[in-house]
């Protein structure tokens, strides 16, 4: 059996927890702003779709991350406008957005590309791997870390930003006030649903990244509902990472690791079905080992 | 002419039957843009769309035959929703379900159809059911929320289904390229019902079960307790009731009844289990949406699905007639599902508009 655990599998881990790292800083904002937001998925998908058909009509992979960012924010600003001015549910409405991602991706890529199932064009080219100069000559780090997509770097100085926004700016401030207690917050003369809206379009750029990064980074492909539950592995992340950008962080890389693992595992002994439910499977460990812990420790 | 205030009951009538026509003209314009945007014409779409849903006799059996797996799941979301759970697994427990029912009825093919019916039936909603009580579990014991549980569990549970039907229980016999199980026995197939359709006997569940549910939850102890934990778990428990054994007596409900909507397709339709049938044309999230329009009113859903079913198949047609592309039917659910959410608020709207003192 040949060895699992290398220089390889971390390039990939990067790589593959860069999506569910971003849709859950996404989700953490719209959490701290008191919405329960089960709509990552949807927006990560118009993301994942926009971004395809952005380097498709432009040939610039840019433009498409550009075109990935607006549809989702988009999205996200109908999931807001349903959520905050109409005060509809918000689980109701999130799966709304998901279902009309699954719908209106298909049937735009069906008219767009005439393809059914997924569109793939060798000769589309995609984000640009960045070599970072010094680094990447270092064995082993350089391997690791030099060589992404310029999302995967963002998504680095995301996690530091969100963390200023959050407890060091005063929005950040007044993001929290109003999801602990939004009669309170409004009463101190926050603008509640400004703030909330705020959330939104902030979730809705994530998102649009993290689809970006799954369709224009890795390959440049879009295949129907691509995001196959990330939007949701991405909601275990804010959880066990209680909506702490650093906590996420770890939480992210943990369930890329299962996704490097799964796709390293691929046509060896184990049959593919049971190493494509890995990130699953590991996803619904992870939840359940959280909870365990507090509960343990107080009856010992 | 207005001057004495119209009684209050039929005023909401007038409102809700306007809030009604507001949401089907709201579907309408919806798949109208997205036809437009295709480039056609919005007009023979529609037309195309009603050909194929209810154009001909075999047009609208097929349309009835496609809203029993959807009607199933409506109930089964409901059973859910009353006790204040989303169940989004119901996806898994119908695979679960239609496949043992598959197994157990090829294993135990030798007894009484009288007996072998009712007990792969059986043996299918209890795996469902079985599918659906782990979520439910570590929600009351972890607090770990079911709905994210539920759904990915779906994943699991067809990577699962797929293995199995790939590997160990595959039907070699006629070198089949799809992977499925070996077909059920004759005997405890469903009959057609119709001639020269697709409708089989399997409809009589999207009648009988809707109504079973009703009776269960406004008839029955049970029933009772169980909304009550749904409506004010607080309340629930300070009244003695043991909500978190609610939780799991309401999705192992919830899942038996997606396996029943499974199985009901091995024995209806494909009479075995076949690697991706029952997931493709997304039959568990078309009862998941049936359910909400119907305001989780089971018997309301027989309207709302066979609603959402002749839209399905009414898309396939409108596809093969006009080119356009038959996911524009989700594309209008989703916004039916929007309009729905936010329904109160229009009623509020129209009820200010019409009657403003």
């Amino acid at each position: 059996m040949p060895a699992i655990f290398d220089v390889a599998l971390l390039a990939s881990t990067i790589r593959l927890f860069t999506p569910i790292l971003l849709a859950a800083l996404g989700g953490m904002f719209t959490s701290r702003a008191g919405i329960f937001n089960v709509a990552l998925e949807g927006m990560m998908l118009f993301g994942s779709f926009f971004g395809v058909v952005g380097v498709f009509w432009t040939g610039s992979a840019y433009i498409g991350l550009a075109l990935a960012v607006l549809s989702a924010t988009i999205v996200a600003l109908i999931f807001g406008f349903f959520v905050i001015q109409f005060k509809g549910d918000a689980t109701i409405i999130g799966l709304a957005i998901n279902i009309l991602a699954l719908g209106l991706t298909t049937y735009t890529m069906r008219l767009i590309f005439g393809v059914t199932g997924g569109y793939y064009d060798p000769n589309l080219q995609g984000l640009p791997n960045i070599t970072i100069p010094i680094i990447s000559d270092i064995p082993l780090l350089g391997q690791v870390v030099s060589g992404h997509s310029i999302i995967v770097y963002a998504a680095f100085v995301i996690v530091g930003l969100a963390y200023i926004f959050l407890f060091r700016h005063p929005v950040g401030l007044h993001l929290r006030a109003v999801g602990e207690n939004p009669q309170a917050a409004g009463s101190l003369g926050i603008h509640v649903k400004r703030v909330q809206y705020l959330s939104v379009i902030l979730c809705g750029m994530l998102c649009g990244l993290a689809g970006a990064q799954l369709s224009i980074s890795i390959v440049t492909q879009f295949v129907e509902g691509m995001t196959a539950g990330r939007g949701f592995i991405a909601l275990v992340a804010i959880m066990f990472g209680q909506a702490h950008p650093v906590k996420i962080l770890g939480a992210s890389l943990l369930f890329g690791l299962a996704y490097a693992a799964s796709l390293r595992l691929q046509g060896g002994a184990i049959p593919t079905q049971f190493v494509a439910m890995l990130p699953y499977v590991a996803t619904i460990l992870v939840l359940i080992g959280t909870r365990l812990r507090p509960r343990q420790s107080s009856t010992t | 002419m207005l001057q004495k205030p119209l009684n209050p009951g039929l005023r909401t009538f007038i409102t809700q039957t306007l809030v009604l026509l507001i949401l089907a003209a709201f579907a309408l314009l919806i798949g109208a843009i997205a036809v437009a945007i295709a480039g056609k014409s919005p007009v023979t779409a529609f037309q195309e769309l009603l050909q194929g849903a209810l154009g001909t006799r075999t047009n609208i059996a097929a349309s009835i035959t496609r809203s029993i797996p959807i009607i199933i799941n409506g109930v089964a979301a409901t059973i859910a929703f009353k006790a204040g759970l989303f169940n989004l697994g119901l996806e898994g427990q119908m695979v679960i379900g239609a496949l043992t029912g598959a197994v157990f009825a090829n294993a135990f093919k030798d007894l009484p159809p009288f007996l072998l019916l009712p007990l792969t039936i059986l043996a299918a909603a209890t795996a469902g059911g079985a599918w659906a009580l782990p979520p439910a579990w570590w929600q009351v014991r972890f607090k770990v929320p079911l709905l994210v549980t539920t759904l990915l569990l779906n994943y699991i549970a067809n990577y699962f289904a797929s293995y199995l039907v790939n590997f160990p229980l595959r039907d070699l016999s006629g070198g089949a390229a799809v992977p499925q199980t070996v077909m059920i026995p004759e005997a405890i197939r469903f009959g057609i019902i119709l001639e020269g359709t697709r409708l089989h006997a399997g409809v009589f569940a999207i009648i009988l079960l809707p109504i079973l549910v009703t009776w269960f939850f406004s008839r029955t102890s049970l029933g009772y307790r169980i909304r009550m934990s749904g409506l004010n778990p607080d309340f629930a428990q300070y009244g003695g009731i043991h909500t978190s054994r609610m939780v799991l007596i309401a999705m192992f409900g919830s899942g038996a009844v997606a396996g029943i909507a499974g199985v009901i397709q091995v024995l209806g339709v494909d009479f075995r289990y076949i690697d991706g049938t029952l997931v493709t044309p997304a039959f568990a999230w078309s009862g998941f949406i049936a359910a909400i329009l119907a305001s989780s009113n089971p018997l309301l859903i027989i309207g709302t699905g066979l609603f959402l079913a002749a839209l399905k198949v009414g898309a396939a047609g409108m596809q093969r007639n006009t080119q356009i592309p038959l996911q524009i039917a989700d594309v209008v659910q989703a916004g039916i599902i929007f309009m729905v959410a936010i329904r109160l608020r229009i009623g509020e709207f129209v009820k200010r508009l019409l009657f403003p003192n």
